[in-house]
Formats: C-alpha cells, structure tokens, sequence
C-alpha cells in the first residue's frame, strides 16, 4: 500500500462495506473469485446486532410477522417488484445460512429459530421482531415469552438506555421486568458503549461487574443487560457473568453507536482479507469508467484520488443516503458513483408524506436503483445497462427495509443473488 | 632593545609611565580579580534540581572534593594532561569536527598566545631565550608580523564565517563583536603603531642621537640616504639617495650602528604595506603625534582587552580548558549531585557563542518559522544564563519555555560543542527549573484554567501573531472552514473509539468535553470554549477519531489546529502576564505536577 | 552493490536513548543486503506539530528534499518519523499556500520538496521491497512457539489516506513480518491502540494508564513478549516502564522486543550486534 502501487486489476470489484457488502464479499471469497473490496464505515457501527428477515408485512397495516417466510412468499405475490422477489426462498435461506455459520465460525454465533420470527427487545421498551439474534441476546427472546422474573440493569451515565423504562413500557405484557441502576465497574460519569465493551474483555472488570449485580438478583431467573458485553471475548464474557450469577444473562441493543454493530464490523474486516479478499477499508469509490472491453476502471481514495482498481465486473453495494450511494438534493436522487437511473417520485414535493408517521412510509424509502432479476441495474425501460455490473443491498429501489424490518436478510440475499450472477458471468 | 625598554627611554614623562603602568597593573588586577569572581559563580549559580536544597558551602566542598578526587588518582591525572594536550593544546576534537574552523581557531589562539609571550613579554623571554633579540630584527620582526596577519586572518575567518551562514548571522550578538573588535583592535593598532615608526624622522633623529654618538649632520647624512632609501623613512625634505657613494658611506655606518637591531622593513609583512601608503602623509602624522597617540592606544586597547577578560567572551580561555578536562573525566550523570550544578554553572561560562551547537540542531529548521531563538542551543543556553543569574524577566521565561521544550533531546549539541558542555544535561536541568518556576509546556500550561476560564482570557487574545511572524500563520485552516463539520452527524463513533475518553474515569471531569462535543463546538462557531479543553490538550494523537469517522471528519487535525492556536493566542508575552504563571511549585510537588493530577 | 539503497532516517530519539534499535536494525538490513546512506539530518517535525503546522510540515519536506537530491527513498525505524513524513507528503501535495512557503524556505540552502520521494517505514521496506521471501530464506533459527503480540501503534497506521501503511482498520504487515521469523503472532484486541507515549511529560499518569491497559491486554491474549516497530513504543514499553512501573504489576515481566531485535535472532546474528537481546526463552 505503501509503495503508491496505485494500480490493481481484480474479477471483481465490491464497492461498500456494509452488510450487503461484506456478505458479497463473503460469498465471493468463498467461491475463490479474485475480489477487491472498497468501503467506508457507514452504518453498520450502529447496527443493533439484530438480523431481519422480514418482521412487518403489509407496513400499511403495521402486521407483525411470526413466520417470514410465509410472509416473504406473500410479500413477493404482493410486490413483484420487491428484491425479495427476484430470488427464490431457497436461495434466500441458503444466503443467510452461509454468513450465520461464517459469524459461528468467526466466534460469534447467532441465534435463531429458523422457521419463525422471535421478539427481542429494544431500549425504549418496545418490541421489535427478528429472525436471527447473537447468542448473546438468546435468553431475551425465551425470557419474554415466558414472562420469567427478570432483573433488568442499566448503568448510571448511559445515555440511551433506561431500564425503567423498558419495565414501564413493558409492564402489562411483562410485568416481572426489575430495574436496577448501578455503577459501571472503574467508571464515573459519562459512559461510552465501547469503551464498556473493551473494558468488559478485561477478566477484573467483569468479576466487578458481577459483584455489583449479584445483590440485587434476589428471585430473579434472568438478567437483561445493555449491548456492551464484551468486544471480541463475548463468549467469555457470557460465561464468566452467567457463572457468576448462576442465572442467564442476555443482551439488549442499546443506542448508537452499537456494540453489535462493532463486532460485526471487526469480524468482517478480520476475517475477509484472510480469505483472500483483497480490502481497501476507509477509501471510497470517487469516480468510474466503463473501458472499451466492458471492464471498469475505479479511481478510489478518501479525499482525493490515490488508487486505480480495473475490474472485469463490480457489485454495488454502496448504501442510501448515509452511505452515500444516494445522494438527495432540490434537483433529485441521484446514484453517486455511475449515475445510474434512479427510480424515484417524479416530483420532489412527492418524497414525503405531510405526516411524518405515516402508516405507509414515505415514497423516498422506496427509491433506488431497480434491477433484473440478474441483479443488473436497469434502465425506465427495464433493459440492463451493463452485463459487468450488480447491485445489491439497501441501494436497491421498491423496498423499505426499515419499515418492513427486512434489512439483514434484503442484504444478504442480493448480495448472494448478485454474486451467483456476476460469477455466472465471470466463467 | 625590548618593547618596554624603549617605552621607557621614548616616553620620557614620568607620569605617562606610571600612568601607563597603573593601567597595566590595574587591568592585571581587575582580570584576576574578575577571574576569581568568575570562578566563584561555578560553586554558586543554581541550575537544575539539585541546586535547591544546597549550601555555598556544600558545593564549594564537592567541587574541591572532585579537583582532589583528579589530582590524587593516577588515572584521573593521566586524563587530565592527555585532555590538556589533546584538546587544549592542539585541539585535535576541532580538527576533527572541521579543519578550516580548527586552521581559524588555531590562528587566533597561537597567534595572540604566542604574541603575547614573545612580543609582550619579549624582554622576560623571548630576550631572554635569544640574547642578540631585537624587535626591528628578523626572524623576530618577520614572526611578529606574521602572528600578527594570522590573527587577523582568523579574525576574518571568524567574522565572514558568522555572516556567511544565515542563522549565525540572526543570532550574532555584541560579545562576538566585540571580542573581534579587541582583537583586531590590538592587532591593527600595533601594525599601525609599527607603521608609523617605520617611516617616522623623528624616531630617526632620536634613535641617532642615542646609538650614533654624534650630532654632525654631515656625518649623519650619508646614514640618512641609506635608511631614505633602505628603510623608507619618510624624511622631510628627503634627502638625495642617487649617489651610489654616498649611499655605501650610509651602509658601513648602518652596519656599525644599527645592524645589530635593525633588519629591513619589508619583511615587516603586516605593517610594511601600511607603512608605504603612510609615507606621504609622514608630516601631518608627525604633527599629530600620531606615533604616540598608537602607542597609548596600542596598549590600552591592550589593557583593555586584559581587565575585560573575565566579562567577556575572552574568558573561556579559562572556562573552557576546565570544561574540556571536566568532560574527559565524566559527565553529569556521573557527577555526585552536589556537583552538577557546578559543572553547569562552569558549562555557561565555557561557551563561545561559536554556533557549532546551533547549526547542527535537529530543530534548528524551525527557527525559520517560529522566530524564537531559545529554540537554538547557543542562544538558548544565553537564556539559561540569564535565568540562573537571576536575570530574567517573566517573558524571558515564557520564552525560553516555549523554546526549551521544541528541543528533542536528540544530544546532537552535545556531541558537536567544542567547548565540551554537557547541553543534553543542561537541557534537562534548565526544563526542570522551568517546571517549578511555573513555565511548563503548553500542555501542562493549558492545565492552569478550565475550559471556560479560557474561553474567557482568549477573548483577549487574538490571533494576530502571523502579523510578526507571518510564516506562523495556517497555511489553511479546518477550523473556520464550515465544509469540515457539515457531515458531522454527533454519531459519537470519535468518543467512543477514543482511548483517552476510555481511560478515563468520568470523561466529564477529566476531560471537560468529548471529542463529538468539541466537533459540535466547532459547528456552532464556539471554538474558544474547546481551546481550554483537557480533551484538547490530553488527546495522544493516535488518529482513531479521524480514521472511523464515518462522515469523514478529519477529528484529529481539528484537534492539533486548536493546539496550533492555542500556541498561536497564548504568546509569551500573554503568559508571562498570567497571574497565575509565577506560582512556585516546590520540588515535592513535582510529581503531581509532572504526572498531570 | 546492494540491490536496496535507503537515505536513514533514525529520528532524535534513537542515538541518545533507544541506541540498541539503531544497531539492530542496522545489523538486520546489512545482513539482507540492504544499504543505508547516513546523513545528517533534522528532527522529523512530529513533536513540534502540536505548536505549529508550518514547523511540522518543514521539518518533514526538508528530510523528503534531502532525500531527493540524493536520489534516495527514505527509512525509518521510527513510526512517529514515519507518519510524520507522511503528513509532510501529504499536505505538500495538496496545499499550494504550504508548498509556496516550505519550498522558499527550503530554497535558502538549496534544497526542494519532491513529492516523487517514497518513504518507506522499516516493516514497509521489510515486505513491499525486499518481500517476506528473501527474509525467510535467511532465517537460520526460526523462533517457534514463540507467542508475541505485535504492538502496531498508530502513527504510522493512522490515518490510512495519508500514512498509507497498510489496511488501517485490519493491518497484518506487522504480524506476517513476525510470522516470518516462525514465531507466533498472537490475536490480541488493543493491538491497534496507542502505547501512550506521545503523553508523556504532557500527563503523566495518562501516559501510564495507557501503557498498562495495553500490557494487560497483550497478557491475557497470551503473549510472552510484545514486539515493536517504533522508538518511542519501546521507550514507553521498555525504560519508561522500568522506571516508572517497577513492581507494581504482575504484567510487568511481559518483556518488549524490539522488531530489529527479534529479526537479529531468527537471522542468527550475534547478540552484540543487536544492542541489548530480547529476553527470549
């Protein structure tokens, strides 16, 4: 990196380093396809660790999913429009199970119940349907169903994070949630997720931890702490609490930036590159060209241009706005790196709906770039713009995966659909 | 016929002689006396922590302890004289350094040394080694204008060398000049005074009357053509030097009489040329008395030059062989601790202000910028004097503060001075004295006053300084520049991923503001409130802020450009005006202090 | 003639205090064929950044003019060096007020920044020029079953736009430099944090804080020593915590090696050569 070895030639080219991303790149590296990834941090530091399938279908009637699978099938007859839609469940299932047992590999095992959707609760005290949890957060879901006794601890000098107001808003469905506040062990004032985390990775600091908690048990069966356990020992950390306590102890997210959002992260960018994934971490694509034999030529960088990366065929997984894939002004949406085509209302006074918490979600959600169903980005006309290029993940236009809590799993499936395609292409 | 001899036959006023000679013992007494005062100061000066909790007493005793200590041991002699031959005699450490400045130094030290005992002292030596000695005599007179154009030519060396570089020449101060001045002054003096006698009639007449044994001027006339012509006396009228008899007449009475003293002029190589441009105002000089005027001067520039040795960049003739040996026999560490001050004290009178330390400083680049010049060792260590002599001012503090901790330590200066100073150790001590005086560095400087306390003084404090030092002003600023925080979404990845803020035990009270806070001060065009910020200041510069903003905002140089201004406002004069900045902190609170509680 | 020539770049600190990392890192390169230009040259800059950005970016430039009028790249074992260098780099490049300026100052002794001047770290040097290859090939006493954690620090990692080391979020040179003398490169989570030095004599009881967690961490990932690439790293590590930290740990025996050092070993130099060995075994 060092000599200015400013250019690179690679099969293919992953542009972002999100979840769509780095399940691309996973999926690539696994089929040993000669990948360069480039990406910015961009919201996956603040994922709450939950993967979504698909957790709320129709939106417009707010109806909370216990199967997804049935849902996605009704979801695809619904919207054929949907990226869900451009692959089979088959595939989809196969998607997530290759990155579940590369996260349990990686030390971080997930957990789910593979044909149903669990509830897991967030810090505000409400509860969000999920298909796969870290191990981490496994005893949340059970706990709840059965309405166990649970102390609920929460940190003096958290912010975000109010354990009695989770019992609050909690009180009628679980009405044995305990809140207790202590102090976090060699920690005054204001508290960092991360730093809590790193800190609980130190075997003193969580025998602190356990000897602060242990007095207030009482009858409880269960703890419910905040995200922060552990950054990369989590299984230790898990053991040593739950052995300390004698009871189970699971996760719940908390605010930005997450500590599950970190490990994911940290575990994507370790462990790829040993795969043979080739990363440019912290730069982004500023500009592309499209040379005469159909490659791309990606001037990439972070303020300015410092590398050359030509590729037979590149994967967009570049994010919406935060990620800048997308970018929004007075004029429009447009798509920042090819300027590709961007479905989206005709009129900008048409983004939003006067009410912000409007049932259905805002036309904007749904903008992006639309595909073939071999991931292609496509044209008004639908026809493919380029046979060596894909796009897949939260880009993609006709979704809203924030309401339809499909995040996760619209990343991971596009991202294996795409480089099924791209592969195909390749050969 | 010996210098003083004849200044006592030619002057023939009893009062000028004794005037002339209580200017000489006067002067004598002054330098010993002021040598003696000097060398007292190496036992007195304080410099460093070990001077604090000790006695005149005490230090006298550890510094005679460590004389006896050389004298009483073998090795310690041997030591001593290999150093005295080596490094004071021939001064080989210099040649090795750099042959032109050893040839320059070498010039002006021989040169005046050797001067000084053959041609001041001719009548107790030289007269007394070479019985048929005379000054108008060659080899003397040839050696003696040869001494005399080697110390000038070193004088020159020393001069064009001091002006050629651009840093030497900034920092030439009026010791230097005059040093050069004293010495050249002698020297030209003398050449001068030489000159004129060379062409001088009167000198002729007097010189006659005394050695010729005759008044006839028929008798002298043949004599008078032969040193018209031979000797280039400028008489008046100048006597006819055609006739080839006349002038053989003038060589055989030249050669009774005046042989046995008297070798031709030219080979007087410094004066001889001043002399033929002379000869045509030879009336007017003897009207003026110009001979005797040169004469005083002569030697009261040489008297001068004696009773300022001690006060003057001269007296490292006597610091600097003691600092030289004192080098060869350990250094501070080695030192028992009652001796380090002295060896430092000793270390301040054994400079020379020659500069080698300066121009091979590893942050000597950056007086180009920051136009203090305590960030050069030889300036630097003036300052030092100046502190330990109990002579320097709270801006002076201020100064040498912000000088003294731009030095690495790199030991370079001490490995170059030619005087054999143990800088890295006087560094070391001075910053210590600095820190219990009050002057830290910026860092522990900004620890004096919360955050809002200095929000509040640097509302009196503008950022004018790149009018002085223009070079000091941002080249381009982040801090203004709203570009830099617009993407900034109070994510708080910067805090979070911040070792600092980790390390910390209530970010809030050891470090006022968190890095997204100061990023949000920044937006809101409240910089000063972020300036005073332990955050700020206790920020290890590890760039993780920066590298996992995912916004992209360029944390880190934000925060060295606040330290940038910070540096920038708080000048030191402003610091020198801080109320706060004379407290003494006792040694026993140096550890608190260092250590940042 | 050898096939690597560098202008070397030691930094202040190494001649007074870190002197065993010079001889090291000279006996390493001399036994890989490497040769080293010696010059004199000025402090890096990158202490003098916290009073003034110009002061910084000269002192940088003028070590990259030197360089290029002796049609050299640049070594050194220094990280803080190298990152500083870096910045100069950097900022030259894209700054014409700071160019216009730093070059007139330059132009007084003759010299001129050009920014075609590469600077290489001793791990950058290690890999990208001379390759792990030819290393391994000279390794006579592969250290194996040696547990260490390497301690990367970060000015030289960071910011990976300007320091271009290697992947600033998941860098490996360091290790596949360590994996290369057979020893064992252990995981360990801080390895990317700050040693704390550049607090030193700024606050103290930071500066040591810092140092500890590190420590701790690199004990209980289960390393038996902790290998540096930087002069004020094993300052810190090395004097600072002997001086400062004796005694007050059980971690305090983790000792610090030198990457010169534990290169020296494997390549089966004398440990004269390398200044004060490792405590290894």
């Amino acid at each position: 990196m060092n000599t200015y070895n400013k250019e690179t030639t690679c099969d293919l080219m992953i542009i972002g380093t999100g979840m769509a991303g780095m399940a691309a790149a996973l999926f690539a590296a696994q089929q040993g396809i000669d990948t360069v990834q480039v990406g910015l941090t961009g919201e996956i530091a603040f994922a709450s660790g939950l993967m979504d399938l698909l957790g709320v279908y129709p939106v417009a009637q707010g109806k909370v999913l216990d199967d997804p699978w049935q849902g996605i099938t009704r979801l695809c007859r619904d919207e054929p429009l949907h990226p869900y839609a451009l692959l089979d469940i088959a595939s989809i299932r196969e998607s997530l199970d290759i990155v579940l047992a590369f996260l349990l590999t990686s030390g971080y095992p997930h957990f789910t119940l593979s044909q149903r959707n669990m509830e897991v609760l967030t810090p505000a005290g409400t509860l969000k349907s999920t298909y796969a949890v870290p191990y981490t957060m496994r005893h949340g879901p059970s706990a709840l169903a059965d309405r166990s006794s649970c102390l609920l601890v929460d940190f003096d000098g958290l912010k975000g994070y109010s354990a009695r107001q989770i019992a609050l808003s909690l009180a009628d469905r679980w009405p044995e949630l305990h809140p207790v506040r202590i102090g976090f062990p060699d920690a005054k004032g204001e508290l960092y997720t991360e730093h809590m985390a790193r800190a609980l990775d130190v075997a003193d600091i969580r025998e602190k931890l356990v000897a602060a908690i242990r007095p207030h048990i009482g009858t409880a069966e269960v703890v419910g702490l905040p995200a922060v356990l552990g950054m990369y020992r989590t299984v230790r950390v898990m053991e040593d609490l739950q052995q300390g306590l004698g009871v189970p102890v699971f996760e719940i997210p908390t605010m930005l930036p997450a500590v599950t959002g970190l490990r994911l992260r940290e575990i994507f960018e370790q462990r790829l590159p040993a795969m043979g994934i080739r990363p440019f971490f912290q730069q982004r694509v500023m500009g592309a060209q499209r040379l005469a034999d159909g490659r791309w030529r990606f001037d990439v960088g972070r303020a300015d241009i410092d590398f050359r990366i030509t590729a037979r065929s590149a994967i967009m997984c570049s994010g919406r706005f935060f990620g800048k894939g997308l970018h929004a002004d007075r004029h429009g949406i447009r798509e920042t790196i090819f300027d590709l085509p961007v479905v989206q209302p005709k009129d900008r006074a048409a983004w939003h709906h006067k009410d912000l918490l409007h049932r259905e979600g805002h036309p904007i959600n749904r903008a992006g770039v639309a595909v073939d169903d071999q991931f292609h980005p496509v044209d008004a006309n639908g026809q493919m713009l380029y046979p060596s290029l894909f796009a897949a993940g939260s880009i993609l236009a006709h979704q809203d995966w924030k309401r339809q809590k499909c995040g996760s799993g619209l990343a991971i499936a596009t991202a294996y659909g795409a480089v099924r395609a791209c592969a195909r292409m390749l050969d | 016929m010996g210098l003083s001899e004849r200044a006592r036959a030619c002057w023939t006023e009893g009062e000028t002689n004794m005037f002339l000679a209580y200017c000489a013992y006067g002067a004598l007494i002054i330098c010993l006396v002021g040598i003696g005062y000097r060398m007292g100061r190496w036992v007195v000066l304080p410099l460093g922590p070990e001077a604090e909790d000790t006695t005149l007493a005490k230090r006298a005793l550890g510094a005679l302890g460590a004389v006896a200590k050389v004298l009483l041991q073998p090795r310690g002699l041997i030591v001593l004289l290999r150093t005295l031959f080596m490094e004071v005699i021939l001064q080989i450490h210099i040649l090795r350094q750099d042959p032109r400045r050893w040839v320059m130094h070498m010039a002006l030290f021989y040169g005046m040394l050797l001067l000084l005992l053959m041609h001041v002292f001719d009548d107790r030596i030289t007269a007394r080694l070479f019985p048929d000695y005379a000054s108008t005599l060659n080899p003397f007179m040839f050696l003696r204008d040869l001494l005399g154009v080697l110390v000038m030519a070193g004088v020159i060396f020393a001069f064009v060398r001091r002006r050629a570089d651009r840093t030497l020449r900034r920092t030439m101060r009026g010791a230097d000049c005059l040093l050069l001045v004293l010495l050249s002054g002698i020297i030209l003096t003398g050449a001068s005074l030489e000159a004129v006698q060379i062409i001088s009639p009167t000198l002729f007449d007097e010189m006659v009357g005394d050695y010729m044994d005759s008044d006839d001027l028929e008798e002298i006339a043949p004599l008078k053509a032969y040193w018209a012509a031979q000797f280039d006396v400028a008489f008046a009228p100048m006597p006819s030097t055609d006739d080839p008899e006349l002038l053989d007449e003038g060589r055989s009475l030249h050669e009774v009489s005046c042989a046995t003293c008297h070798s031709r002029p030219g080979s007087a190589v410094l004066s001889y040329p001043l002399a033929l441009a002379l000869k045509p105002f030879s009336a007017r000089i003897t009207d003026i008395g110009l001979e005797t005027a040169l004469r005083y001067a002569h030697f009261l520039i040489g008297c001068l030059a004696l009773a300022l040795l001690p006060f003057s960049k001269l007296f490292h003739l006597v610091s600097t062989p003691f600092s030289l040996v004192s080098r060869a026999l350990g250094s501070a560490a080695t030192d028992r601790p009652v001796n380090r001050p002295t060896r430092r004290a000793l270390g301040l009178d054994a400079c020379t202000h020659c500069g080698v330390c300066t121009l091979h400083c590893a942050v000597g680049p950056i007086f180009q910028v920051i136009p203090n010049s305590d960030i050069l060792p030889s300036e630097k260590l003036h300052s030092v004097a100046l502190m330990a002599t109990g002579r320097s001012s709270a801006h002076a503090y201020a100064r040498l503060s912000e000088g003294s901790f731009i030095c690495t330590g790199c030991g370079r200066c001490t490995t170059w001075c030619p005087s054999g100073l143990d800088l890295q150790d006087m560094w070391a001590a001075s910053i210590s004295d600095l820190n219990r005086s009050g002057y830290p560095q910026s860092h522990g400087w900004m620890r004096r006053h919360s955050a809002s306390q200095w929000a509040e003084i640097l509302k009196t404090c503008p950022d004018t300084l790149g009018e002085q030092a223009p070079l000091r002003k941002t080249p381009f600023r982040l801090t203004d520049n709203p570009d830099t925080f617009w993407a900034c979404v109070q994510c708080s990845t910067c805090t979070n991923v911040c070792p600092v803020v980790a390390i910390s035990e209530d970010p809030q009270r050891d470090l006022e503001l968190t890095p997204q806070q100061v990023m949000n001060l920044m937006r809101l065009q409240r910089k000063e409130t972020a300036i005073g910020s332990r955050m700020v200041w206790d920020c290890v510069t590890c760039y993780k802020c920066q590298e996992h903003c995912p916004q992209g905002v360029r944390v880190a140089d934000v925060l060295y450009e606040l330290r940038n201004e910070a540096c920038r406002r708080l000048t030191p004069a402003v610091r020198a005006s801080d109320p706060s900045s004379e407290q003494h902190i006792p040694a026993t609170d140096l550890g608190a202090q260092k250590n940042g509680a | 003639m050898a096939k690597f020539r560098y202008l070397y770049f030691p930094g202040c600190k190494i001649k007074p205090v870190l002197p065993e990392y010079d001889r090291a890192t000279r006996a390493v390169l001399s036994a890989l064929d490497v040769g080293l230009e010696d010059t004199e040259l000025n402090c890096c800059g990158y202490p003098v950044r916290h009073e003034d950005f110009t002061a910084a970016m000269l002192s940088g430039a003028r070590i990259l003019a030197m360089a290029a009028r002796q049609g050299l790249p640049v070594l050194t074992p220094c990280k803080c060096c190298y990152g500083n260098l870096k910045h100069a780099h950097f900022w030259m490049h894209r700054n014409a007020e700071l160019r216009k300026r730093v070059n007139g100052l330059l132009q007084e002794e003759g010299l001129r920044w050009s920014e075609d001047v590469v600077v290489h770290h001793l791990l950058t040097a290690l890999t990208e020029d001379l390759g792990l290859a030819h290393i391994q090939a000279r390794v006579k006493h592969p250290l194996h079953g040696y547990r260490v954690a390497a301690h990367y620090g970060c000015h030289a990692l960071r910011p990976g736009d300007v320091t271009q080391f290697d992947n600033p979020l998941a860098p490996t040179i360091f290790e596949s430099v360590i994996e290369a003398t057979g020893a064992i490169a252990v995981e360990w989570p801080l390895r990317l944090d700050c040693c704390g030095y550049p607090l030193w004599e700024k606050n103290n009881r930071l500066s040591l804080a810092l140092m500890q967690r590190k420590l701790a961490d690199a004990r209980e990932s289960g390393a038996q020593a902790l290998i540096t690439a930087c002069t004020y790293c094993q300052l810190h590590f090395g004097p600072v915590r002997s001086e400062h930290l004796s005694g007050t740990a059980a971690y305090n025996d983790l000792p610090a090696v030198l990457v010169s050092q534990l290169l020296g070993i494997a390549l089966g130099l004398p440990d004269e050569a390398l200044g004060q060995a490792g405590l290894r075994e």
